[in-house]
């Protein structure tokens, strides 16, 4: 196996390119080498981005920008999550464990290699987009149209997520993320994500409400969003909008059947509204 | 396929020959002699190979070891200076927090690189901080308690 460490994304972009499917991108690695001799078997060279300068989180006017190789410490250590909008990000990453993990595992690995993990969950209800670079040009994609199957995402060979681009929500929008996990350090049996509009009546114009590990890619209920929009947020709402969220077909596997998880896609919705629509009403 | 790679482990530069393939943790102990570092399950789920790398703890059997070029990495081995034991480890003494002691070096690694940020800790964020490690003979009541003892011993030091 060739070892590359180019130092820019041009030079990262020509290799991806020359290699096509015999190579794979790394940043952390913390996907890659654990499962390096099953799932990896035909990979004759990585090229690791860890010199890419692709390590930064800003925030302005419109949008948080997170490079693809910030990993999950220094996005929560980085402050521009702190106390505005964003923070359900910080909260999310943070749930994400062990500590040894978020110090390596990167933000584009994330999104690209967890199908059961849980910022996709949480990028998904606040609308964001990546940025994907070839070496042909670079292209924006709403992160809803990136996830195709299990492991399975729209970028091509050659591609390489550079970026996420998350737009700024509405100051009476409120967002919240609540996860169910077997053992402290195991991955997501279960995670539910909502960004909820508040507006000054207390009706909800509209809502995005993601479930994580309820099927093979993370989903939008939407029978949940629409039990929610457009009347008043109280209770009553939250309630029938959880139970809506039954009505999706839960996978079943090792870690949970589908009942398990249709009980506790029942429960995270409505911990989600819960906590969305009181930090919209408080301005988050 | 070799490479040449060039860490700083407990201060010292190692430049050692390596397959791409093989992870830090093996590099450590097979290249480097430096078993201290201790492999349970090689995939990241036990927390025994963690070492601290530019100041982060990892586990060292999810990274490569050509991705630690240059980087400065601390383990078991770095942690006492001049022969005079750290804080942790005699704390871990004193406390009994080891039985077979397998974990030891994972949890030590940890606990340090958690110290080394925050020197009043709770005991919840201790165990937040060790969380991904597992001791198998089950004496997490008096690791926890041995991670406090050093963190006043740090504190007041």
């Amino acid at each position: 196996m060739q070892y590359h460490r180019p130092d820019s994304l041009g030079g990262a972009l020509t290799l991806l390119r020359d290699l096509g499917d015999s190579g794979v991108a790394i940043a952390g690695g913390t996907f890659f080498v654990p499962h390096r001799r099953e799932l990896f078997t035909d990979v004759e060279a990585v090229v690791d981005l860890q010199g890419l300068g692709l390590d930064y989180v800003t925030l302005d006017g419109h949008a948080l920008r997170i490079g693809a190789t910030t990993s999950l410490t220094s996005l929560i250590e980085s402050g521009a999550l702190d106390g505005g909008p964003f923070k359900v990000i910080s909260e999310t990453a943070s749930q994400i464990t062990p500590l040894e993990l978020r110090n390596r595992a990167t933000v584009g690995g994330d999104l690209c290699m967890s199908a059961e993990s849980d910022l996709p969950t949480t990028l998904l209800a606040l609308n964001a987009e990546l940025v994907i670079a070839s070496d042909s040009g670079s292209r924006t994609l709403p992160l809803e149209q990136f996830y195709l199957g299990y492991l399975h995402t729209a970028l091509q060979a050659g591609e390489l997520v550079t970026e996420v681009r998350v737009p700024l929500p509405a100051s009476s929008a409120g967002a919240a993320f609540y996860k169910f996990k077997r053992r402290a350090i195991d991955l997501p049996v279960l995670n539910a994500a909502a960004q909820v509009v508040l507006d000054s009546d207390g009706r909800c114009p509209s809502a995005r409400i993601i479930l994580g590990c309820a099927a093979p890619t993370p989903i939008r209920a939407s029978s949940a969003e629409q039990a929610l929009t457009g009347s008043k947020c109280d209770g009553e709402a939250v309630i029938r909008s959880s139970e809506a969220a039954q009505d999706i077909e839960y996978q079943e596997d090792l870690r949970a059947s589908s009942e398990v998880r249709r009980t506790w896609g029942r429960v995270a919705v409505r911990e989600v509204l819960r906590k969305a629509i009181e930090r919209a009403k408080g301005g988050q | 396929m070799r490479q040449s790679v060039t860490l700083v482990v407990n201060g010292l530069e190692r430049t050692v020959d390596v397959d791409t393939t093989w992870s830090l943790a093996h590099v450590l102990r097979n290249s480097l002699g430096l078993t201290g570092t201790k492999i349970a399950c090689d995939v990241g789920a036990c927390g025994s190979c963690t070492v601290i790398v530019d100041g982060r703890a990892v586990n060292s059997c999810l990274m490569l070891a050509v991705q630690a070029e240059g980087q400065s990495i601390t383990t078991i081995e770095g942690l006492a200076v001049d022969g005079r034991l750290h804080p942790l480890q005699q704390a871990f003494i004193d406390s009994h927090a080891l039985q077979c002691g397998y974990c030891t070096p994972g949890m030590l690694m940890a606990a340090k690189a958690f110290l080394d940020k925050n020197r009043h800790p709770t005991e919840e964020e201790i165990k937040e901080a060790i969380g991904g490690h597992i001791c198998r003979c089950g004496s997490y009541h008096n690791i926890v308690e041995a991670i406090l003892i050093a963190a006043k011993e740090m504190a007041t030091a």
